[in-house]
């Protein structure tokens, strides 16, 4: 049976399937008679107790290898297990009116959960569904059902699953697991992303996965074109192990060519650089051959030093040491883009129905100077190597631009009379993601150093669509004619004062899109580390001429559809060729 | 038992992180401690408790602990409320 979903991790692999099965356990409810009650509440302890220490090894499994964030949860959620009037209140309701250790505890977390969504506390608002897996861990506990875990085995797995919760991930690093597929999730999940950093295959939102699976069958994850076949065929096995045995050799081609840089077949050069989050990737980024960062985003240090903000010695220090990572290469940082989110509700803002449309990025750093020259001053006082570029997000009229360089000159200004040593000429640049900034791009000429087109942003406000709102998502149309249009006006523009432009949304990832981008005008594509091989390798095999010519092609379609046709078309006459 | 009035200085009040490092704090000592504000008390080991309380920057509160090492446990939470949960 083949069943069709999104892929989110490339590559081919077959094994035996581990069905994890979040299944909704009946809670049976009876009444304890009254001298067995003592016995259900100490019951009910060891069940917490348990499911304590599972989170625990949970979290020590993961220490090292995710985001410091995600262990941070197992640790509020350790808080609310050992919570006393939690615990007051199940033992209550079995002494008092003898109900059955599952009973109290479903009453318990309830009260909980209401509780915990009414303290306006968006630490604890934002974890309501975390708390639900929470619950079902401790119910677990209490019907002796053992969690489903992956034991180590010889023999290859493949994790399949309605959903994986963080607390889950920590099965997906025994060396016996090959790929996994999950019934819900996007791109964007933590399934996704943990399974692009461990290099394995996987594929979201397989509908009816759960349904048709079982723990034992054979299963193929075809994390390339999405695709999970149960029970497959013996040619099926075979045509697979094939294409698996064609897919390394092909990383093994483009992994000895990580480090050449991304030429066309005539002579035409792509900077590629990597999109990068946390310190930890710059390692996997020069691996890969990035030359430099095109866009890191500042967020986390905000995050991380949350609730309090991260001062001017923290932003410098984390700046240099990025810096020094990729000397001479240059890393271009984006200053603070949030504002929308909790985070900033709680802390700092209160803000409106939709934080997409409302005060973010630029929008919210002009408004508070305080906050912003922080961030300023920290950039400036890593740029004394001079590899160092400054990337204001969310700009939208050229007035927001002249207020952010006025401000960054005030801080200039500052630092010299302060006899610090910076780059006095550090580069500036912008984010095109706004439409009214993709159109008028001639307009910032002037200010500007440099352009990169934060395509996911673009796209979504040229198509109106909320990109977390799930049933407009097909709108979500990287090659609708609109989006090319908009990029290919930025490029236009750009070239009248010979600057660079750069692409550092989804779209640069793409091995596809990338020749039609590099055809568009396109000077720089910036991405996520583990897509550099793929790319650098898309450019090698094309030329430019090829690429123009497909681009012009493209602009005069109508439809997103005869876009990818015509895409496709070009990828056929000649993959490697002319 | 011991018993002291503290005003609660951090710039967020007694949100989640800091409710958090209150009932760890609080848990580490086997004496009982309540926090009231005006409105309501709570045990301090309790978050649910302790968020529920709502107190927000420059509420008073007051400690009450009560056990046999009640003069440690009033110490270290003071200490944590003085010093606004390491906050800023």
């Amino acid at each position: 049976m083949i069943l069709k979903g999104t892929p989110v991790s490339p590559g081919f692999a077959s094994g035996s399937a581990r069905a994890l099965v979040a299944r909704k356990l009946a809670i049976p409810r009876y009444v304890v008679p009254e001298k067995e009650r003592e016995a259900e509440a100490e019951r009910l302890c060891l069940a917490i107790e348990a499911t304590t220490k599972e989170l625990e090894s949970a979290k020590e499994a993961l220490r090292g290898k995710v985001e410091p964030s995600l262990l941070d949860l197992f640790d509020a959620y350790a808080v609310i297990l050992k919570d006393p009037a939690l615990l007051r209140a199940a033992r209550f309701q079995i002494s008092k009116e003898g109900s059955n250790a599952e009973q109290a505890l479903e009453s318990a977390i309830k009260a909980m959960t209401t509780a915990l969504m009414a303290s306006q506390d968006s630490y604890f608002q934002e974890k309501a569904s975390d708390l639900e897996d929470l619950y079902s861990r401790v119910q677990r506990h209490l019907r002796g059902a053992q969690q489903e875990t992956v034991a180590p085995s010889a023999e290859p797995q493949v994790i399949l699953a309605d959903n994986l919760t963080p607390s889950e991930t920590g099965h997906l690093h025994q060396a016996s697991v090959v790929a996994f597929a999950t019934e819900h999730g996007a791109r964007t999940s933590h399934t996704a992303i943990i399974a692009r950093s461990l290099g394995i295959p996987a594929v979201v939102g397989v509908a009816g996965l759960m349904a048709a699976a079982a723990t034992d069958q054979r299963v193929i994850v075809d994390g390339v074109e999405g695709k999970v076949i149960l029970d497959p065929t013996p040619e099926e096995e075979a045509e697979y192990a094939k294409r698996a045995e064609a897919y390394r050799d092909y990383r093994r081609k483009i992994k000895a060519g990580a480090l050449k840089e991304a030429r066309t077949i005539d002579g035409h050069v792509i900077r590629t650089r990597a999109n990068i989050d946390l310190e930890n990737e710059l390692q996997g980024a020069i691996e890969a051959g990035a030359e430099g960062v095109g866009l890191y985003r500042s967020e986390f240090l905000y995050l991380e030093r949350s609730p309090n903000l991260p001062t001017e010695d923290d932003h410098a220090a984390l700046y240099n040491r990025i810096c020094e990572a990729l000397y001479p290469h240059r890393v271009t940082i984006r200053t603070l883009d949030l504002g929308g989110e909790k985070y900033f509700h709680e802390v700092l803002e209160p803000e409106g129905q939709n934080p997409v449309l409302g005060v973010r990025a630029v929008r919210f750093t002009l408004r508070h100077p305080d906050i912003f020259k922080v961030q300023l001053r920290g950039l400036l006082r890593a740029s004394a190597r001079k590899n160092i570029a400054i990337m204001f997000p969310l700009v939208t009229t050229v007035d927001e631009l002249k207020a952010c360089i006025s401000l960054l000159n005030e801080c200039k200004a500052e630092l010299k009379a302060e006899g610090v040593a910076f780059d006095h000429r550090i580069p500036v640049g912008i984010m095109v993601e706004v439409p009214s900034c993709a159109l008028t791009a001639e307009a910032f000429l002037p200010y500007t150093d440099f352009f990169s087109i934060g395509t996911n942003d673009l796209i979504q406000y040229l198509m109106a669509i909320d990109r977390n709102n799930e049933s407009v998502a097909s709108l979500y149309d990287p090659m609708n004619p609109a989006v090319l249009r908009c990029i290919s006006h930025v490029c236009e523009s750009a070239r009248v004062k010979g600057i660079p432009v750069a692409v550092c949304g989804e779209m640069a990832s793409d091995a596809l899109m990338a020749p039609l981008l590099v055809g568009l005008g396109v000077t720089e594509l910036s991405m996520a580390p583990e897509a550099l091989l793929d790319v650098k390798a898309a450019v090698r095999g094309i030329s430019y001429e090829k690429c123009r010519r497909m681009a012009r092609h493209a602009l005069k379609a109508g439809t997103g559809a005869e876009v990818a046709e015509i895409l496709e078309s070009y990828s056929r006459t000649g993959r490697h060729g002319r | 038992m011991t018993r002291k009035e503290l005003v609660i200085s951090n710039r967020l009040g007694l949100h989640a992180r800091a409710a958090a490092k209150l009932v760890q704090a609080a848990s580490r000592f086997h004496a009982q401690v309540i926090i009231s504000t005006h409105q309501m008390s709570a045990d301090a080991k309790s978050i649910l408790g302790v968020l529920t309380l709502a107190a927000s920057k420059d509420t008073p509160v007051v400690l009450e602990v009560d056990g046999p090492d009640e003069a440690a446990a009033m110490k270290e939470i003071e200490s944590l409320i003085t010093s606004r949960f390491g906050e800023e």
